[in-house]
């Protein structure tokens, strides 16, 4: 979608701490303490996803497999290439 | 922003394409300060309002004209009516941008046409319509708002980098057509910006550790060039893009 970017990611639940990995590949690996279930998964990666981007937890939006470990999650608002280049400066 | 003599803008008539980012009103407002009328396009979801709001506070006159700038009749109209409105057009600066992400094998065909339009398109559209104003005048300016990623590649940024790329080699090009009709064709390449006031907790930020200046830039940072760029002391310089960029492009 114009207007927004997408970025994927992988998501790993239960895990010990809260984090966001960028590998050399592009691979972006969410930790988050909460587990797989009733969507806290999901709701914690967004929101720690938003952190790290610095933007409201509103602008960011599960668009694709909210159900699976890999996700398209899409940014809205942010300036051309931001989004990319502040999870890998 | 103290505007040398030789900057001076006054009684001159600007277009602006507004965009979503929120530089419109900084842009629009320098262009004022110096003392041009401005006409800002853009649709109604851009930051045109604003725009015009700027330009009047600073005492001259601002007018917002809806425009489609993907849509060729619509971008003609819009010239047209910049002109009626204002009495003449001698600057146009290209502003409107869009953010697109999206891993390149991904991008649908239907994505990348309007993304092109828009990023793409919608400046050779301006510089036609406005450009051919100019060629009756015998002159003006015109300045390309673009960014550092016409320099770099960056991952999930192919179109936008693709992009960039088109509009920095039309900047040169479009020079050396017009360039003996008294068009000057410059660009300014911005390098990553904010609006928001800088906090403590941004000098923390792996991107503003990563910059030389350590700080994001602001449109303000551009102000001063773009006024330049726009006036009549801009003669001897043409199908350049100038980088306000914080040093990031000074890295290997």
């Amino acid at each position: 979608m114009i207007g927004s970017a997408d970025i994927d990611i992988r998501v790993h639940p239960k895990s010990g701490r809260n984090a966001v990995e960028v590998s050399g590949d592009g691979t972006v690996r969410v930790r988050v303490t909460a587990a797989a279930e009733r969507g806290r998964a999901n709701e914690a990666a967004a929101r720690l996803l938003a952190k790290r981007l610095g933007v409201s937890k509103s602008r960011v939006s599960i668009v694709r497999g909210h159900a699976s470990r890999d996700k398209v999650v899409r940014i809205h608002g942010m300036e051309s290439g931001e989004t990319a280049r502040r999870l890998r400066p | 922003m103290a505007i040398p003599s030789e900057w001076d803008l006054t009684g001159k008539k600007a277009i602006i394409t507004a965009d979503s980012r929120g530089w419109t009103p900084y842009l629009a407002g320098a262009l004022a300060e110096a003392g041009a009328d401005v006409a800002v396009a853009g649709s109604e979801a851009s930051d045109m309002a604003e725009g015009v709001a700027a330009v009047e506070s600073h005492g001259r006159r601002g007018a917002a004209i809806e425009t489609d700038l993907t849509d060729a009749a619509s971008v003609e109209a819009m010239a047209a009516g910049a002109l009626g409105e204002l009495g003449g057009v001698d600057i146009l600066v290209n502003n409107a941008t869009a953010e697109f992400g999206k891993r390149f094998e991904r991008i649908t065909e239907d994505e990348w046409e309007r993304f092109m339009d828009f990023s793409v398109k919608s400046v050779f559209l301006a510089c036609r319509a406005v450009g051919g104003l100019m060629l009756e005048r015998g002159g003006g300016r015109i300045v390309n708002i673009g960014s550092a990623l016409s320099q770099r590649g960056l991952w999930n940024s192919v179109a936008v980098c693709a992009a960039q790329g088109a509009i920095h080699q039309m900047t040169s090009s479009l020079a050396l057509e017009w360039g003996r009709q008294g068009i000057r064709v410059n660009g300014i390449g911005a390098g990553w910006m904010s609006t928001k006031e800088p906090s403590e907790d941004d000098l923390r930020e792996l991107l503003v550790r990563y910059l030389p200046s350590r700080r994001k830039g602001h449109p303000n940072d551009l102000a001063a060039l773009l006024v330049y760029l726009s006036s009549d002391a801009c003669d001897f310089v043409t199908g350049q893009t100038f980088f306000i960029d914080g040093g990031a492009l000074a890295h290997a």
